[in-house]
């Protein structure tokens, strides 16, 4: 099964459990992938007939399947993600002798892999993005860009790159328009502006948010507008400073699930560096996390001598340190630290999570959160 | 309206998104409908004739407010549309662009900045369409014609009529009267009018190289200035022709009386602008001008002798000598008709007219018209008249109380002409395009280097100037001023200056700091004309510095062959165009700026 196909079959599977929401995003996806401008009609169609008639369900599925089925008769090329498409070595970067100093970190990704880029504040999160993004001279090391687009000079390789300052870019006139202005600097068709754009509204749900201005809209449908204008782009590295700042709970996810969708697009991937304070949900998506402190590299696949004989949980109770060690005097514990608000337990090896879970119940230990951070970043912040 | 401008803005922006951005077709439409008004208005502004009697009416645009009212309309609409094409900006987002989109961004911007700010000329255009209109030229220049022939009757001062302005028949043309009583030598015949005497001289020529020509100026220190000062002097090639006194004629058996007489009259009214008699030669005030020795020098006596005044003299008299009075009457008839249409302040008629001046046993001058109405409060016969010479008093004596406005009706003629011949275009193209140019590039500047590098480059220019011109006054201190050293020393540095400015934002931008670059970017997009300005400047002076060594520099009538000559005015536009041809290559130097790294 190529994997167009078992994407179809996902999203009517989503269908089918009446998971539209989710599933008429994944739709568009598939859509998008197709290029078929016939197609991208019929959505643009369907999301206005959808506004229209939010209570007929049944239909709404009905002609959902109907355009999936439209969709798996076209043939999508894979793209070969194999190769990398930045390659960053040793790079360094220094702010003068005694100063902050980021690196040397190398660096590589393929189209649709996604990086997380984590660490506190003043670690050099942003200082490494605006590098990739030839935005900041480094001091040594090699940065290469493999883009498939042709360029002739470095102007021409920064339109294949798309970097997101943290303060994103204020925009004036409607939504539409600035969408527009994208595609037709890009040399799109004239009679292909207007379909592609409607496409990209639907697709980030401000299909009736599209003649409103910018400043009219939420931080939330900002950021998605932001991301639409990207997608229109279509660069091949797209740099992400915290994008997820601002946002509730529930905005965070979607803008995270599309990035991933964005990124893994079957004919059309880009590779995603993003950087978040959102350590979980971050986690969540990439295929890698990146940890900086003090402008050194960590990631997640990284193997940590110190702590790999260790299973670490993260404990939020109001015991005192001694009841817990004696709760845990059967598992092994080696060391529990205590950071004021929140217990971190480093047993050995041979505990399982689901026994220090166990454990926790048996004794009764009112807790309030717990969480096995063994393998995520979360335990080069608490250590 | 508003369905037709969404569908408008769309088809560009899907199709021409440089031009939806700049909004060049709004502003364009929006600047011919203001041309429209603007040349509308022009064209209604002098309806009302009497604001012709006034001097240069042509530049009426400044004296009625309407330059603050176009320069308000203008900074409005430049601030609007700034405002909106700021909304949007592809290249600072990396959108990709060519070199020649960025160049046309420019043009557009030229194009703009230059339709909006010249209702200058539509309302000029509207003027000078109203007075074509109005006044064709064939009415107007037989109302000149007819306007002269009544000039010798305006009978304004008794100097216009004496006898030392008479040039016809030839006899007068060739004398030379002196009036100056010092010069006069009693014991040769000599005429005598109310305390004012009269002496006719034949004049002899004298051809010397000009460069001689100081030696016969009379000055305090050469007593025997009247045989050697020439009354007339005229320039021939190298040469120039001296007339001098010779010898003095008895005038008594050519004149028919003393007094003053419509027969003297010689000088023109109104010389049109399509008159094709050739007198420039003798209308040069240098070359032409009577030399005064140190007894008369505070009194500037522009006195010429043109072949007009003779022509004009000559058609006075055959007027007079038809002795027509019906003639006369209908001369002025004619004459008050087109006087009234252009509302000229007078309160004489074509009958009365007549009678006052129709003598003609010698056509004697025995009333005079004043230009404006009597002033009722003071009457000249009480005031001071026992300090009056006896000239004087034979004006008051015969003064009347009709008047006429005759310098009106000659600003008229003048403000007609001037403002057909008038070309607002081409006047002021220079200073427009340059304008446009100026504030094009301070646009392009802030949308393509951000407004950190421009305030920087605002900066550095000032700095810079601030450098020279110390460098100059400590130049000038430690070096004894040798004539153009200092000069040539900043001209030189500035090249250098310039040179090195260009250098770093075309090939060395990577080198430096990217601010660094952004302003010598900046300082290229605007300094690039300037700079062969300078360029320009440095050879001519060259040129100049070579001519004057040259031997035979003050017999070439001190003119040198420079650069400059070339194209004189018109280096303008050589600049001009020599800027946008640097601009069209230099967009690559400014993307390449722009995808700079920082740091």
């Amino acid at each position: 099964m190529t994997k167009a196909e078992a994407r179809l079959k996902e999203v009517i599977s989503f269908y089918k459990n009446k998971d539209t929401v989710l599933g008429y995003r994944k739709l568009m996806d598939c859509v998008i992938d197709t290029q078929d401008l016939k197609l991208y009609q019929q959505v643009i169609g369907l999301t206005d007939w959808k506004e229209k008639h939010p209570e007929n369900e049944t239909e709404f599925i009905e002609k959902s399947l109907d355009i999936l089925n439209e969709v798996s008769k076209i043939k999508i090329t894979e793209y070969n993600t194999n190769k990398p498409v930045v390659v960053g070595n040793a790079l360094t970067k220094s702010y003068g002798r005694n100063r902050f100093k980021l690196g040397p970190i190398s660096i590589e990704i393929n189209k649709s892999q996604v990086y997380g880029l984590v660490g506190e504040n003043g670690n050099g999160k942003t200082t490494l993005l605006r590098i990739l993004a030839k935005e900041l001279k480094y001091n040594e090391g090699e940065l290469d860009f493999k883009f498939d687009n042709n360029y002739n000079s470095n102007y021409g390789l920064r339109t294949n790159l798309v970097y997101i300052p943290q303060r994103t870019q204020k925009w004036y006139g409607s939504l539409k328009d600035n969408l527009k202005f994208v595609l037709s600097s890009y040399g799109i068709p004239p009679e292909e502006n207007e379909t592609r754009v409607l496409m990209m509204i639907a697709r980030f749900g401000l299909w009736n948010y599209k003649h409103l201005k910018w400043n009219e809209l939420s931080s939330g449908y900002k950021m998605r507008f932001e991301l639409a204008r990207t997608l229109l782009r279509q660069p091949e590295l797209l740099l992400l400073d915290e994008p997820l700042a601002n946002l509730d709970v529930l905005a965070q996810q979607v803008i995270l699930e599309d990035l991933k969708s964005m990124c893994n697009s079957i004919n059309n991937p880009i590779a995603l560096i993003l950087s978040s304070q959102q350590l979980y949900e971050v986690e969540k998506i990439s295929d890698k996390v990146i940890y900086l402190k003090d402008g050194k590299y960590k990631d997640n696949k990284t193997e940590d001598k110190a702590e790999e004989h260790h299973l670490i949980v993260e404990i939020d109770c109001t015991e005192e340190r001694e009841k817990l060690f004696s709760v845990f005097k059967d598992l092994h514990l080696d060391k529990l630290i205590y950071n004021g608000g929140i217990y971190v337990a480093y047993f050995q090896n041979d505990t399982n999570f689901s026994a220090v879970l166990e454990t926790l119940g048996k004794h009764k230990i009112e807790v309030t959160y717990t969480r096995n951070i063994t393998t995520s970043t979360r335990r080069f912040f608490v250590s | 309206m508003k369905k037709f401008i969404y569908k408008t803005n769309q088809y560009l922006l899907e199709r021409y998104p440089t031009i939806w951005n700049t909004s060049l077709v709004w502003m364009l439409l929006c600047a011919v409908l203001l041309h429209l008004l603007f040349f509308v208005v022009g064209f209604l502004s002098l309806t009302d004739p009497e604001l012709l009697h006034e001097y240069n009416t042509k530049d009426i645009f400044f004296k009625n407010g309407s330059v603050y009212f176009t320069t308000m309309v203008s900074i409005l609409l430049l601030v609007g549309w700034l405002i909106y094409m700021f909304k949007n900006n592809g290249f600072k987002n990396f959108y990709p662009t060519s070199n020649s989109k960025l160049f046309w961004q420019f043009i557009s911007y030229i194009l703009i900045i230059y339709s909006c700010s010249t209702f200058f000329l539509s309302y000029n255009y509207g003027i000078k369409t109203y007075i074509s209109v109005t006044y064709p030229d064939n009415q107007v220049s037989k109302e000149i014609e007819v306007a002269n022939d009544v000039a010798m009757f305006f009978s304004e001062s008794v100097n216009d009529y004496t006898i030392d302005k008479r040039n016809y028949p030839q006899l007068f043309f060739d004398l030379y009267c002196e009036t100056t009583d010092e010069f006069i030598d009693k014991s040769l015949p000599y005429e005598e009018f109310f305390g004012v005497s009269y002496q006719f001289y034949s004049l002899k020529t004298k051809e010397i190289p000009t460069v001689d020509r100081h030696k016969y100026v009379s000055n305090e220190y050469n007593d025997d200035s009247t045989l050697l000062t020439p009354v007339f002097t005229k320039v021939k090639g190298k040469n120039t022709v001296l007339f001098l006194k010779d010898s003095v004629l008895d005038i008594k058996p050519h004149l028919n009386t003393i007094k003053p007489s419509f027969y003297n009259t010689s000088s023109t009214f109104f010389i049109s602008k399509n008159d094709t008699l050739n007198d420039s030669e003798f209308k040069n005030k240098i070359t032409n001008s009577y030399i005064y020795n140190e007894y008369d020098n505070s009194y500037y006596n522009n006195e010429q002798f043109s072949i007009r005044d003779f022509y004009r003299n000559k058609r006075n008299t055959e007027i007079l000598n038809r002795k027509d009075k019906s003639e006369f009457n209908s001369l002025f008839e004619n004459f008050i008709k087109f006087s009234k249409s252009y509302k000229i302040p007078h309160n004489i008629s074509a009958k009365k007219w007549t009678d006052l001046v129709y003598h003609p046993e010698n056509f004697e001058v025995k009333h005079f018209i004043r230009t404006e109405p009597k002033n009722t409060i003071f009457t000249e016969n009480t005031y001071i008249s026992e300090e009056r010479t006896q000239f004087e008093q034979f004006y008051f004596e015969r003064i009347t109380d009709f008047y006429y406005d005759n310098n009106a009706l000659e600003n008229v003629f003048e403000n007609i002409e001037d403002i057909k011949a008038s070309t607002p275009f081409l006047d002021s193209i220079h200073f427009f395009i340059w304008f446009a140019f100026f504030i094009a590039s301070i646009i392009f500047m802030f949308r393509t280097t951000g407004l950190k590098p421009l305030l920087f480059s605002i900066i550095t220019t000032g700095i810079l100037a601030l450098v020279v011109a110390l460098l100059a006054t400590f130049l000038s201190y430690i070096i004894t001023p040798n004539g153009d050293t200092i000069g040539y020393f900043i001209m030189y540095f500035l090249l250098v200056l310039g040179a090195l400015i260009l250098l770093t934002s075309i090939v060395y931008s990577d080198k430096v700091h990217k601010t660094v670059a952004g302003v010598c970017v900046n300082i290229s997009i605007i300094g690039f004309p300037l700079y062969l300005l300078l360029i320009t400047g440095i050879i001519t002076t060259h040129q100049q510095n070579a001519c004057r060594n040259r031997a035979d520099y003050y017999e070439s009538s001190y003119h040198c062959d420079t650069l400059f000559d070339w194209f004189e005015v018109n280096w303008s536009f050589v600049y001009f165009f020599a800027g946008l041809v640097f601009l069209f290559f230099f967009t690559k130097a400014i993307k390449k700026w722009k995808s700079l790294p920082e740091g």
